[in-house]
């Protein structure tokens, strides 16, 4: 692995990145003071250039800010959720923000998610009042709430293949998959014993999820016989913080831990550990793949560090 | 920012650090003891490892949300306890906290304290000789296969489904015991209920639909039945009438154990005498309180700190998360959380 460039954010603990769908090089980070336990908040819009990672932009916010997602049909917009129950829509084009605010989550919202499918442009959050709420970005209040989960939520993704369908993992032990179009769960998967803090879509299987939970195994799950994992992945030696699945391979996943760690997977080998990668010194709970390059991956940590690398083994796939 | 706050998050990321990892598949010589469920390739999530179920009890409990186990309280003891549930009508035994409940019909006919006019008792765990079968080894061994070794009796009823007075009101609407619990996860909360007699569909067995337990819980409000129903009897809003269910015929002593998400009720008694279970539900003390508000749980919250407040003589002063914690009572282990 070459070395990973580097940023350190004096006073902010890393909770979330994610690379910018339209402007390669360009990443944003969702961070917090006080490990996000009390105090503000700072969205940091990040440009990589031949020097490293500098900062392009940096927005406040009275709490802390715990996920983030780009928007899918404006390159400057973004949307960021935060402990005081609210989301807030930013502009990197705008020097204050933010554009908007929303408010109608009771609790921490830790989990927000642009919809990729394009039919529609909708915003889902999840949150530790036990609510899903999908948004339209241009309109104040959310279009639908959705409940039934018994504890916190604290992922809720999109699936990147069929429209208005999204999956979200909660601390009640359950993967559920909703549908906009009806108000109900439509499958309800108890995938761990134990909360779960992560989930994702495959990109080329849109029957296939991955859950990373408290019990630091990730499991794959095939929806259409959702009685065992597809897949077991362990390895990791504290809570799973986030889990994505490769844009470019479809049997390839990266997840990042409370163990420092971020670690890469291939689910169809014998062994399915391909590289740990340790160079964080806390809680490491934001990570995302590039979309422009099959090798770039960018994660960010509680020990004030966002970083861009490129591991050797998604160099070599297969 | 509100610094209540601060607790509420520092305690969630504990929760994160506190879960043992999952289980790692265990190598066992072929000449060896081994159990045999360490060779099962199936995932367990509504059991733990244990070595008091079989194989085939713990599958079914998996795939049904319920296990039946016969004759496991003995003849004695159930003598003990219908004698002692008769001190209680009579009002010769008063233990704090219980709540003596009568049939909506039978209240209406204004008759003397007796059997006749209590079909349940709720939250016994004050009263001594009751909650000895709480506290029975032969179903703690049972209870900590769910719970795991730290078990609390949560919520404790002695049934005594009345002789239905052409109303009807004897029947329990088709519910789901979580809908009254404000205390999570729901995979470490098991109810132990055992016939006091024998229990067929002509006095009022219990109704199952198997395998609910692995859906939502769903909304729960009192039904429109014809005759009124019980108070507190709220029953599941929307469910599929064609489902599947199984009727549970049991013989006094015989207990059953089920998941509190299990879809479950009971029918009308339909004889003369009174029909009567004893049962309990347990939860792992590692289980955490959560906030009903805005839930579907919100209605009966509100209830239940109604009677609360009424029974204690305070006024808005409790919440739902109060009322629990003045009732339960350790039976096993450490008490943690609940």
């Amino acid at each position: 692995m070459s070395a990973a460039r580097t940023l350190r954010v004096p006073g902010r603990h890393g909770y979330a990145v994610e690379f910018s769908p339209y402007l390669p090089g360009r990443l944003a980070c969702a961070a917090a003071q006080h490990y996000g336990i009390a105090g503000c908040g700072t969205l940091l819009v990040l440009d990589q250039n031949e020097s490293g990672l500098q900062i392009f932009r940096s927005f406040d916010w009275n709490d802390g800010l715990f996920d983030v997602t780009w928007s899918e049909n404006n390159e400057h917009v973004l949307v960021t959720c935060s402990g005081d129950g609210s989301l807030q829509l930013w502009d990197t084009a705008k020097a204050t923000g933010p554009l908007q605010v929303y408010k109608e989550h009771t609790q921490e919202v830790y989990s927000v998610d642009w919809s990729q499918t394009r039919d529609e442009q909708l915003v889902v959050s999840g949150s530790w009042d036990q609510t899903v709420k999908v948004w339209d970005p241009t309109v104040g209040n959310s279009l639908c709430t959705f409940r039934g989960h018994e504890s916190v939520i604290y992922s809720t993704i999109w699936s990147p293949h069929i429209p208005g369908c999204f999956a979200s993992a909660s601390g009640d032990q359950t993967l559920r998959i909703w549908d906009v179009k009806t108000t109900g769960v439509r499958i309800v998967i108890p995938a761990h014993q134990a909360e779960i803090l992560s989930c994702d879509w495959c990109k080329y299987n849109e029957n296939l999820l991955v859950t990373g939970a408290v019990d630091c195994s990730l499991r794959g799950w095939d929806l259409r016989n959702v009685r065992q994992p597809v897949f077991e992945l362990l390895g990791h030696t504290y809570a799973i913080r986030r889990v994505k699945f490769s844009p470019f391979h479809a049997s390839v996943l990266a997840s990042c831990s409370y163990d420092f760690t971020v670690r890469f997977w291939n689910f169809s080998k014998p062994d399915p550990l391909l590289e740990t990668v340790e160079h964080h010194t806390e809680f490491t709970c934001g990570l995302d793949l590039s979309l422009q390059s099959p090798t770039e991956v960018a994660d960010c940590s509680w020990d004030e560090t966002v970083k861009i690398y490129n591991p050797v083994c998604l160099a070599v796939p297969g | 920012m509100d610094y209540t706050r601060a607790g509420a998050r520092l305690q969630v990321l504990l929760g994160h650090l506190g879960r043992p990892s999952a289980l790692q598949i265990v190598a066992h010589p072929v000449s060896g003891p081994a159990s045999p469920a360490n060779f099962c390739p199936e995932q367990f999530q509504y059991t733990l490892d244990n070595n008091v179920l079989s194989l085939e009890q713990r599958k079914f409990y998996e795939e049904n949300g319920f296990l039946v186990i016969k004759n496991l309280v003995s003849d004695d003891d159930i003598q003990r306890f219908r004698a002692e549930f008769e001190r209680i009508c009579r009002k010769e035994v008063k233990p704090p906290g219980m709540t003596v409940m009568k049939d909506v019909a039978i209240a209406k006919q204004g008759y003397a304290p007796s059997e006749r006019v209590v079909t349940k008792i709720q939250d016994f765990q004050q009263n001594e000789e009751l909650f000895r079968y709480c506290a029975l080894p032969q179903i703690v061994k049972y209870v900590e296969c769910f719970t795991g070794p730290n078990i609390m009796a949560m919520h404790t009823m002695l049934i005594n489904k009345p002789p239905d007075s052409g109303k009807k009101t004897s029947r329990h609407p088709l519910h789901q015991d979580l809908h009254f619990f404000p205390f999570r996860p729901s995979n470490l909360i098991v109810c132990a209920w055992t016939a006091m007699e024998h229990i067929d569909r002509n006095n009022g067995c219990l109704v199952v639909l198997p395998g609910t337990h692995k859906g939502p819980l769903k909304p729960h409000d009192y039904p429109k039945w014809e005759g009124g129903v019980n108070k507190m009897y709220h029953g599941i809003q929307d469910y599929d009438p064609d489902s599947p269910r199984v009727h549970l015929v049991m013989e006094k002593g015989d207990t059953v154990f089920f998941h509190p998400l299990l879809i479950h009720g009971s029918g009308r008694n339909r004889t003369q005498g009174f029909r009567k279970a004893i049962s309990c539900h347990y939860g792992s003390s590692d289980c955490k309180y959560i906030s009903v508000k805005g839930t579907s749980q919100e209605n009966i919250a509100r209830e239940v700190i109604e009677i609360a407040e009424k029974r204690y003589g305070v006024q808005g002063a409790l919440d739902f998360e109060d009322t629990w914690k003045f009732r339960c009572r350790l039976v096993k282990g450490e008490r943690i959380n609940l």
